[in-house]
């Protein structure tokens, strides 16, 4: 009987409990979905935009009502001038009845003004905290947030199920940065604050994910076009997809080849006085389209075609690589080739020797490239 | 003494050491060892695992030595009756600092990761009750509950680790062997520290059903843990890599906190893999809390040892909301480390040495 | 209660006592005069119209009195008519005057005039009375100390029918009955075994009902059937009206929400439990037999899953333990999951769950629990209504009260999916009890996930983990054979292996004959033994 009273009390200890403390009704939540920084008037403040989706809007009404209604807006945007995320965050209990929750969130957008002025302070809390989603992208906008925060895209409901789902695609993925903040912060901390990050362009009802941020010491110093962008993928070995166009041969038209694998092979060639490096590239792809036929009889002509091909493309590949190692080598003089970590890890002994000034080394460095592209297929038509 | 019933079996014993060493480092390893080592960091696992292998023969040699007789009654013959009573009240401040540093950390943990605003107290006394409720039906029941929740743990962080590992770079864990000699040896014996909770089979020796495989049991079971370890260590190496391991407080979670389930069932599982670590705070605080309570038995002689897990009850939770941070919490978990290697270490060692050059053995044995 | 019968009993003058066993008082010896007798008797059964005398007169002067006493409509009146007073009746009026009552006329009544099958002597009053409640015959005879009681039972019962709750799709068709005999008959049918032990004793002061235990000498340990007829020996209660009398008289832990006796309808789930070492305990006047020890594996079992293919089994087998943990963990996942980490959801399902919320007045512990309540009550109204009317209400119930429900806006739609598959999954389990029993675990766990989330539910499990492991069934552990685990016994767990690889009976019985395919196996006998033998 002594038994029964204890589960008697621990059980209506639990019934008093119950909803003390961390329990939030679910619509008594914000889901925030983007989160937009854009500089402010005051000094050290910024402008922080958070984009929330309205459940019931997006679900649509039950019934007949229809979703366009009065002030159908599916998302709705909050703004607020804060010293650092979490201020923000709390500025806005002062306005909002509900609880901003960051779980959900899809994507970040900085704008260029806040990254030239360091983004250290700005995005600790999203390494710090843990309410903040860690798989959640992480893009810097060609002017103001708050523009990429107003795109209503034409397809989707949701603005940030939107943006995510661009990066999320592989048919482009040479010509953007495929990064989450997890791997945002893993790349600034193992290369002393200098990362390529997503580029965003919003455009009115749409935005463009091509290109990419360079961050060197924590800020940022420039832009690199899509071209450059696929360079460096290729580079990091970082292509699974995407369309190379190029001269077809006789100069008849032009020849679409679509990426399907690359594998990259980096090896350091010689280390004195300044490192050289042989760069290797194998790609395969398909022929998506030509303006020749293609055939696979045993004549000379065909395989010929195919060899020639082959070689069209790995030219145009290696052109791009080269624009992009040229494009860091020498306008943004920072190594996000991860020559620094190639060296850290097989030769740790010439790492020693150079550390101190690879900042001044990397530009003079040379790499030889050299690109293998081989066809599998030509699709069905001869 | 105890009934008879009250014996552990082999693969209960191992469950037990093995859940009660992962507990302290599963979540921090990662974070320690690439302190030490940078990418070197799995080679110090290798060596702290050779370290603690030797430790356990100790272990093992005095319990071979001993049959069936406590730690408390052999050490008096051999150290005399004043140093041996003296070391256990070490044994028990030892043990109920480490329950307390093994709640406390996961009290902490879980108000990081999913309960932000549930106090600290509520936590702690509900893994506390938790506890004595297991404890209270014995030693073999502790036991079998590790035998248990074995798998129950095992299988989902190995698979959730599994998931993760399509992001792994596995070159992250190059360069091999650059770190000095010095730095390595240091590094080993602070990683040695992981393996603290073997102690408790200083206690629970008396109660295993086969003494006679007791070096078997060492040997998978530290084994076991050291592969598990490595396994850990190289995973979060080459996902999230050397130096942001060393940034997080919990590596461990960080990964977690990285992946999704597969079909995305789940969005993100670090709440479940939260009430996964539930389940290796428990079976780490019970056998902590059990060796305590069973030292104070030992060393009084009395008929009941239940009576004694109520008496620690409030030293325990005392300790447990002592320190003020987390940082004093992690200060507390160092101190208590040591405090094993000096328990778990030093003292068989010196019992044994002088028990062989004294010529005394158990009576069966 | 209970005082107030036994004082009514009491309260005749000269008592008559029954043993603690059940077994009658001997020590009032039947008189010689059978007027004194048949007084006697009636004084017991005063106000017993019940009970019938037929007194008859033997010799040509029909000199010597005879008397039957019997219970009209416990008794088969054909064979007290042709079996007893027929032959009686007809050849004694042959006999001589002279012909003196005695030990000799005594034995050939007994042994050549009755034709009915069962005839014992009795030589006192417990006997009597416990033979003529029980619907035997009794013959008195002027001028003896003996009476002869004839068995005559008979009294309309329900023939063998398709059991209702634990039916089969392949497997035997014939259930249990209300009546003992026929039950042992059943299982004894299947079991044309001379080991096949059974012992009978009578429980209940004042039902006096027959309570059976059934077992296999050499396969069940004899440990757990001592253990069993030492706790059927203590029982004392006045009652036995069903085997779930005995259950909760003799089962362990009483505060536990599993049962540790599993109970049957089906004698095919009895023969196979008696061959696994296990003891039944079969009950007069009910179909439900008990089955001890039990595992908290084979709650989960029907005994289907032996005549299926094992493919199959296995498959069954895994959804039921999946429906099983929903039944008692969904709606406080649902809880947690919401209100506390809705970042473990996809965002497009916490986007519409939260749609669906809005307006909800409720917080989801209230909500879940409304809609748990209301799912019990109309689960336990559908079974008291008469079938048709039972699955009006269950769609009236579901469909209408839900529907509309949702339509006011008082629950969410999700909710009541969440609710419904927790009922659904609670009834994937095979043993009605036990489900009912997971769904009280429900509300503890939607409570602690209310007050903490996940790591409430963490706590409720770990906490029923603990129970179940220290939780024990007539010596065995009820986790067994997950607690000290052996590879040749995973083959009939989660998964049932292929029939010839299952060589060994399970170890939790401990039986004393190991082998259940073929005798290769006699070495691992021993090692059963060895290992965890703490019972």
């Amino acid at each position: 009987m002594k038994k029964y009273g204890k589960i008697l009390t621990i059980l209506t200890f639990l019934l008093v409990l119950v909803g003390c403390w961390d329990m939030v009704e679910i619509d008594r939540r914000l889901f925030v979905g983007i989160v937009g920084i854009d500089v402010s008037d005051e000094p050290n403040k910024y402008t922080f935009h958070f984009s929330i989706p309205i459940a019931r809007e997006i679900m649509g009404g039950e019934g007949g009502g229809g979703g366009g209604g009065v002030g159908g807006e599916s998302v709705s945007q909050i703004t607020t001038e804060a010293y650092s995320l979490i201020d923000a965050a709390r500025n806005l209990a002062l306005r909002i009845n509900r609880d901003m929750y960051f779980e959900h969130m899809r994507i970040v957008v900085i704008s260029e003004e806040v990254a030239k002025k360091g983004l250290k302070d700005v995005l600790n809390p999203f390494a710090r905290q843990t309410e903040f989603n860690r798989r959640s992208r992480i893009a810097i906008c060609d002017g103001k947030a708050e523009k990429v925060m107003q795109v209503k895209p034409w397809a989707e409901k949701l603005k940030a199920e939107y943006m995510e789902s661009l990066y999320a695609s592989r048919v482009m993925s040479g010509k953007f940065i495929q990064m989450d903040l997890g791997d945002f912060f893993h790349n600034l901390y193992t290369q002393n604050g200098s990362t390529l990050v997503s580029k965003i362009t919003p455009n009115g009802t749409e935005v463009n994910i091509g290109g990419a941020g360079v961050i060197k010491n924590f800020k940022f110093i420039g832009w690199l076009n899509e071209e450059e962008t696929q360079g460096i993928n290729f580079f990091l070995g970082k292509v699974r997809g995407g369309e190379i166009v190029a001269e077809d041969i006789g100069g008849t038209g032009t020849v679409t080849f679509t990426i399907l694998g690359e594998k990259a092979q980096l090896s350091l060639k010689t280390a004195e006085p300044i490192p050289e490096f042989d760069f290797k590239a194998y790609v395969t792809g398909d022929i998506a389209s030509t303006s020749h036929a293609v055939t696979y009889d045993h004549d000379k002509l065909g395989t010929k075609y195919i060899e020639e091909l082959e070689k069209v493309i790995s030219e145009e590949i290696k052109a791009q690589i080269l624009k992009g190692i040229k494009r860091l080598q020498e306008d943004y003089r920072v190594d996000l080739l991860k020559l620094n970590e190639h060296l850290k890890k097989y030769r740790p002994d010439l790492w020693k020797i150079y550390e101190e000034d690879w900042e001044d080394i990397f530009p003079q460095v040379s790499i030889e490239v050299d690109v293998k592209t081989s066809i599998k297929n030509v699709g069905i038509l001869r | 003494m105890l009934t008879n019933n009250d014996l552990i079996t082999v693969p209960q014993a191992v469950a037990l050491i093995i859940m009660t060493v992962l507990e302290v480092g599963l979540l921090s390893l990662p974070r320690e060892v690439a302190t030490y080592a940078e990418s070197d960091g799995w080679i110090l696992v290798i060596i702290a695992w050779l370290l603690a292998f030797i430790c356990s023969l100790v272990l093992s040699t005095l319990i071979r030595r001993f049959p069936g007789e406590t730690f408390i009654e052999y050490s008096q013959k051999v150290i005399g009756k004043f140093l041996a009573f003296a070391i256990g009240v070490i044994l028990i401040i030892h043990f109920v600092l480490a329950t307390a540093v093994v709640i406390r950390t996961f009290a902490e943990v879980t108000n990081a990761f999913m309960l932000p605003n549930t106090p600290r107290e509520f936590i702690i006394i509900a893994q506390m009750l938790l506890t004595i409720y297991l404890i209270r039906h014995g030693i073999e029941p502790t036991a079998r509950i590790a035998e248990i929740l074995f798998p129950l743990l095992l299988v989902p962080i190995f698979a959730m680790y599994m998931i993760a590992l399509p992001k792994a770079d596995f070159t992250e864990l190059l360069p091999v062997f650059n770190t000095p000699i010095k730095t390595m040896a240091v590094g080993s014996l602070y990683t040695m520290l992981n393996f603290f909770g073997l102690e408790i089979l200083l206690i629970l020796g008396p109660y295993l059903k086969r003494p006679d495989k007791i070096y078997w049991t060492m040997f998978v079971s530290v084994g076991v843990i050291a592969l598990i370890f490595l396994f850990i260590v190289i995973i979060t190496f080459s996902v999230l890599g050397v130096q942001p391991a060393k940034q997080f407080i919990w590596p461990g979670m960080t990964i977690i906190r990285m992946i999704t389930a597969p079909g995305r069932v789940f969005e993100r599982l670090d709440a479940l893999a939260m009430a996964l670590w539930t389940i290796a705070s428990f079976t780490a605080s019970n056998s902590m809390y059990l060796a305590g309570a069973l030292t104070c038995f030992h060393l009084t002689k009395a008929r009941e040892f239940k009576f004694f897990i109520t008496i620690l009850f409030p030293w325990i939770y005392f300790l447990a909301s002592l320190p003020p941070s987390i940082i004093a919490t992690e200060k507390l978990r160092h101190i208590v480390r040591w405090g094993s290697v000096s328990v778990g270490i030093a003292v068989p060692v010196i019992v044994l040495l002088l028990s062989i050059i004294m010529k005394k053995k158990g009576e069966t044995a | 209660m209970t005082n107030i019968f036994s004082k009514l009993y009491n309260n005749k003058k000269e008592e008559l006592f029954f043993e603690r066993d059940m077994s009658p008082d001997k020590s009032r010896k039947l008189k010689t005069n059978i007027g004194e007798n048949l007084r006697i008797v009636n004084e017991y059964l005063s106000d017993c119209d019940d009970v019938i005398t037929r007194n008859f007169y033997m010799g040509q002067g029909g000199k010597h009195q005879m008397s039957l006493m019997f219970i009209d409509g416990m008794v088969q009146m054909q064979t007290v008519q042709d079996d007893i007073l027929k032959p009686l009746m007809l050849f004694t009026r042959q006999f001589p005057l002279e012909y003196n009552v005695g030990e000799k006329f005594f034995n050939m009544v007994k042994e050549g005039l009755l034709t009915a099958g069962d005839v014992k002597e009795i030589d006192n009053f417990g006997e009597v009375i416990l033979g003529i409640l029980s619907g035997d015959t009794i013959l008195f005879i002027d001028k003896m100390e003996k009476a002869l009681i004839i068995s005559t039972r008979g009294w309309e019962k329900r023939g063998v029918q398709e059991p209702s709750t634990e039916a089969v799709i392949r497997g035997p068709r014939d259930g249990f009955t209300e009546t003992y005999r026929t039950n042992v008959a059943l299982v004894r049918r299947r079991l044309k075994d001379p080991n096949l032990k059974v012992k009978t004793i009578k429980l209940g002061r004042h039902t006096r009902t027959d309570v059976g235990i059934m077992y296999i000498k050499g396969v069940a340990k004899p440990s757990i059937v001592d253990e069993v007829l030492k706790r059927l020996n203590t029982v004392d209660i006045s009652t036995v009206l069903e085997s779930g009398y005995i259950e909760q008289m003799i089962e362990g832990d009483w505060l536990s929400p599993f049962p540790q006796l599993r109970r049957t309808e089906r004698p095919d789930v009895v023969a196979a439990s008696l061959i696994e070492g296990n003891v039944a305990i079969l009950c007069d006047n009910t179909p439900f037999a008990l089955i001890a020890p039990t595992t908290f594996l084979s709650l989960f079992q029907s005994p289907e899953d032996y005549y299926e293919r094992w493919y199959i089994v296995s498959m069954i087998r895994i959804l039921r333990f999946i429906a099983g943990f929903f039944a008692f963990t969904f709606p406080a996942l649902y809880i947690a999951m919401t209100t506390f980490h809705p970042g473990m959801l996809p965002t497009d399902l916490v986007l519409s769950i939260a749609a669906a919320r809005e307006g909800v007045p409720f917080s989801a512990v209230v909500e879940s629990l409304i809609m748990v309540i209301a799912l019990e009550v109309l689960r336990e109204a559908g079974v008291r209504l008469p079938g048709p009317i039972g699955q009006t209400i269950g769609i009236v119930g579901g469909l209408v009260v839900g529907e509309a429900a949702v339509r006011a806006g008082i629950v969410s739609p999700i909710m009541v999916i969440v609710v419904a598959v927790n009922a659904i999954s609670s009834f994937a389990i095979p043993n009605y009890s036990v489900a009912i029993g997971f769904r009280l675990l429900t509300f503890i766990l939607m409570a602690l996930a209310g007050v903490a989330g996940l790591y409430g539910i963490m706590l409720g499990l770990l906490g029923l983990t603990i129970h179940l492991v220290t939780l024990k069934s007539f010596g065995a552990h009820y986790l067994s054979p997950f607690v000290s685990f052996r590879f040749s016994e995973s083959k009939d767990t989660l998964i049932r292996g292929p029939m010839p690889s299952m060589e060994i009976r399970p170890g939790y019985t401990r039986p004393q004959d190991l082998d259940r395919i073929n005798d290769r196996r006699h070495d691992t006998i021993d090692k059963a033994g060895d290992e965890s033998a703490d019972q």
